[in-house]
């Protein structure tokens, strides 16, 4: 089936009428996209100016019925409130599940990832991919809590192995133990949450030897696996349901490593905090600690320090913040 | 840096039935945005409110990634609602459908207020009369 799009381009008051006048015609639903304005380099940006109205007539025996019914509705609107002439194009039927894929860009993170779908082929090379099918949940990569989790996740593993990042300062005194154990081959790492195992394929690409990742949802180990598969690092991840109580109580291989991230709410950090979630942490070892609001930092800072640990890095993107904190 | 906006997409579109059909294929292809993704969310935020029609407004980011809010149901939706009437008038200016009473704009108004950009109640009470009379519904005293 072909479509006619149909649009106009009104100010804000008038939207809601047109909106109505091309629901009457267009069952599916109609859509309305506006500008946005930016006021400085920093501003996030804010909706303003006209805002564009457009519906979709199936291409049919009645389409020209439609049509006119739909341009005499506007011209009686027009009576009411001035209304431009709508702008007709045809649509030609397409797989609208697939078509989204051809606009779709990789998402770069630090200066060595690179987060791209299972279907696309990497277009840098030189950047370590992870390939997870992108959505709008936590850990698809397109989130900032996800974003900012790897970005001090790479750090890491940048000070643990600092030939792999070119330009990389020779790190502080965390970096001594972490490159001893790269050396000897062992970074694990514990995922605690691990949603779609974005954080451990991560690790795993940048260096970790094993990781294991734990989830109170079974679907996310289920996803976990998948994702790990489809990265080629199935064997090195280490799965099960289960959180800190359970990795504390010898249910799974190992219950400490020297690399712990959790990408789950603040109220659950400092939650787990208090289920002993410090004591997965290897002696020198470091916390990743993300999906924090920037008003709810502080606490989680004390719930850490509280715990004998110590706050060594901070990264943010708009509202979230990220912490690195050491044992 | 606060990540940019790149568009605000709003879908007016019935609860529970998003599907990658136009409107919504079009409108977010076009942007790089996981239709099915979107679908699966918006039915499963949605699934207990079917037959209404609940607005999502989409923020789409420059770097593709996107985050959505539901919102009230249209005006245009709640004054058929309240005149009891199944569609809008195709001659607005002539044939009037049906009548709304002031108190029933101003429950609208103070439904939609956080949707509308207006200043006050004063204001979206407005608004409303206008769409009403768009739709060639009275508004009464």
């Amino acid at each position: 089936m072909n479509w006619l799009e149909v649009s106009l381009t009104v100010d804000g008051e008038l939207a809601e009428a047109v909106a109505d006048v091309f629901a009457r015609f267009a069952p599916n639903g109609v859509m309305t996209e506006q500008g946005i304005k930016f006021t400085d380099e920093e501003d996030a940006g804010t909706p303003t100016g006209p805002i564009t109205v457009r519906a979709y007539l199936e291409v049919n025996d009645q389409l020209e019925d439609t049509r006119q019914k739909l341009e005499e509705s506007l011209y009686y609107l027009g009576m009411i409130q001035p209304v431009p002439t709508p702008i007709y194009k045809q649509i030609a039927n397409q797989n609208w599940m697939e078509a989204w894929k051809q606009h779709y860009k990789p998402i770069l993170i630090g200066q060595r990832l690179l987060i791209l779908p299972a279907w696309m082929e990497s277009p840098d090379p030189k950047r370590i991919p992870i390939k997870i099918d992108p959505g709008m949940a936590f850990g698809t990569g397109t989130h900032p809590t996800t974003q900012l989790c790897l970005e001090l996740m790479e750090k890491y593993f940048d000070e643990c192995h600092p030939e792999q990042s070119e330009g990389s300062q020779m790190p502080s005194r965390d970096s001594s133990l972490a490159n001893k154990r790269l050396a000897q081959n062992d970074i694990k790492v514990i995922d605690v949450g691990c949603g779609s195992g974005i954080l451990s394929i991560g690790a795993l690409k940048l260096g970790a030897t094993r990781a294991l990742g734990v989830d109170i949802d079974a679907e996310s180990i289920v996803n976990s696996r998948e994702n790990a598969d489809t990265n080629g690092v199935g064997e090195e991840f280490l799965l099960g349901v289960g959180s800190v109580q359970e990795i504390l109580a010898g249910k799974f291989v190992f219950s400490k490593a020297p690399l712990v991230v959790a990408n789950i709410l603040a109220p659950v950090i400092i939650r787990l905090f208090e289920a002993g979630m410090a004591d997965l942490i290897e002696d020198g070892g470091t916390i990743i600690l993300s999906g924090i609001l920037q008003e709810q930092g502080e606490k989680v800072i004390e719930a850490a320090q509280a715990k004998g640990l110590k706050l060594i890095g901070k990264r943010q993107t708009g509202d979230w913040v990220a912490f690195s904190i050491s044992r | 840096m606060a990540k940019k906006f790149k568009a605000i997409v709003r879908l007016q579109i019935e609860a529970g039935k998003a599907n990658p059909a136009p409107p919504i294929g079009p409108a977010l292809a076009g942007h790089g945005i996981n239709i099915m993704a979107f679908c699966k969310e918006y039915n499963a935020r949605t699934s207990n409110r079917a037959g209404e029609v609940l607005p999502a407004e989409i923020t789409v980011y420059t770097d593709g990634s996107f985050t959505f809010v539901l919102k009230t149901p249209p005006a245009a939706v709640l004054l058929r609602k309240a005149a009891k009437v199944e569609k809008g008038s195709g001659v607005p200016n002539k044939d009037k459908v049906g009548k709304v009473t002031r108190q029933q704009v101003k429950e609208i108004a103070e439904l939609k207020m956080k949707d509308l950009n207006a200043i006050d109640l004063e204001g979206a009470m407005l608004q409303i009369e206008g769409t009403a009379r768009s739709m060639g519904i009275t508004v009464t005293d």
